[in-house]
């Protein structure tokens, strides 16, 4: 084999890679040793393709299914996931197309639901404190019947219990201080008397029980 | 596209020269075939387009596992070649040795192009396959290995020089008589030269 005759430009053109003008070019050149040359690259491309033919035969059909069945297990796999997404999205979209009418109402329904919640709730305020009054004015009869028929059971709530504590404390008129400490002395206050806006406390000197004395507080 | 699956492993082979890396490529190829089957254009062939997917396949799974050997053969090769010292003046041409068709049966033939094909570097193995076994365009291939054309038909045709030595050395088909007679045989058809196969 000539050397000369070797080379790259040969080589495109076994490969039909040079334009008409080279290809025309080198077709003119052409010896016998470039021919001789062409022949092996001819030989060399079936060895080629054949031996690794040959190698592909050595792989028994078994070994072939195998590997099917294991892309067919790929593929359906890929189409489990595919599927799961695609329902989880349509879910969604179906979901968000249903309610898109019905934003814009309820939007103003609910901003109206919150106006009238705020407003009741600010009205019930108000009578909330006069409650307790009013229920132990008009039902504490009924209370103390309650009270008697269930006297073990637990308040129904905290206004009847706020009602009975109310009926525990002592009233108003009631002296609670019983002693007094007036210019040196001590004594037991005896009665307290009101008369024309002046409160008179009529007490006991601790040293002298029997000595009355009024003192104008 | 079970017709295919031979010719597609042996596609995968001869880049991988592994066995089983061949099949699990293979096996890859069929399932993105399957995959991206809605978005094949009909721009090429389905054939074109199967060999591009293993073709992708196949470099990226060279580039991923780095099994690069050793290249001082190749090397070696290479430069005894760009001399042209060693092929064609101390063996007989391949050609000489008959009729591809009926040679290329011969298990020792199918072995020697095996062997060959192991010995190369992953590069010259790539165009040998990408030109010899798939066809593949120069463009094609330089877009393929991310090269220049020019660069395609240089590797391509040291990948050639390299695999004809191989192939010459592993068959040790010496020429018998002088230095002188492989050339004059080689200019002769290739049917007389059967005559002087060992």
């Amino acid at each position: 084999m000539n050397p000369v005759s070797d080379n790259e430009n040969l080589h495109a053109y076994f490969d039909g890679e040079l334009q008409d003008e080279e290809r025309k070019a080198v077709e003119a050149m052409l010896t016998e040793d470039a021919e001789a040359t062409l022949a092996e690259l001819s030989f060399l491309r079936q060895a080629i393709s054949v031996g690794l033919e040959a190698e592909a035969e050595k792989i028994p059909e078994a070994r072939f299914e195998q590997l099917w069945d294991e892309v067919e297990r790929t593929l359906e796999r890929d189409a489990r996931l595919q599927q799961a997404a695609d329902s989880d999205v349509s879910l969604w979209s179906r979901v968000g197309a249903f309610f898109k009418p019905l934003l814009a109402p309820t939007a103003a329904l609910a901003g109206v639901a919150a106006a009238a919640v705020i407003y009741i709730g600010s009205g019930e305020s108000e009578p909330a404190e006069n409650t307790p009054v009013s229920v132990a004015s008009k039902d504490e009869p009924a209370q103390a019947a309650a009270d008697e028929t269930m006297p073990l059971a637990p308040p129904q709530d905290d206004r009847i219990a706020a009602h009975v504590e109310a009926d525990e404390m002592p009233s108003n008129s009631e002296a609670e201080i019983q002693r007094i400490e007036f210019g040196g002395k001590t004594g037991r206050i005896d009665r307290i008397e009101s008369k024309q806006g002046i409160t008179t406390v009529i007490w006991i000197d601790d040293e002298d029980e029997t000595l009355d004395s009024e003192r104008a507080l | 596209m079970v017709r295919y699956q031979r010719k597609v492993y042996s596609v995968a082979f001869g880049y991988l020269r592994n066995q089983e890396d061949a099949l699990d490529v293979v096996q890859e190829a069929f399932i993105k075939v399957h995959r991206y089957l809605a978005k094949f254009e009909g721009n090429s062939s389905f054939y074109t387009w199967l060999y591009r997917i293993v073709t992708n396949l196949c470099i990226d799974h060279l580039r991923k596992s780095k099994r690069h050997r050793a290249l001082e053969f190749d090397d070696k090769l290479r430069h005894e070649s760009k001399s042209g010292e060693t092929l064609g003046t101390h063996h007989r041409p391949l050609s000489a040795m008959g009729d591809p068709a009926s040679v290329l049966q011969r298990q020792e033939i199918l072995d020697a192009v095996q062997d060959g094909l192991q010995y190369l570097s992953d590069k010259h193995r790539a165009v040998i396959i990408m030109r010899e076994l798939q066809g593949m365009s120069y463009a094609e291939m330089a877009t393929t290995m991310g090269c220049s054309k020019g660069t395609i038909m240089s590797r391509l045709f040291h990948a050639r020089r390299n695999m004809q030595k191989i192939l010459t050395e592993k068959l040790e088909y010496q020429p018998s008589a002088s230095n002188k007679e492989p050339a004059e045989k080689s200019k002769k058809p290739m049917k007389s030269a059967e005559a002087v196969m060992p």
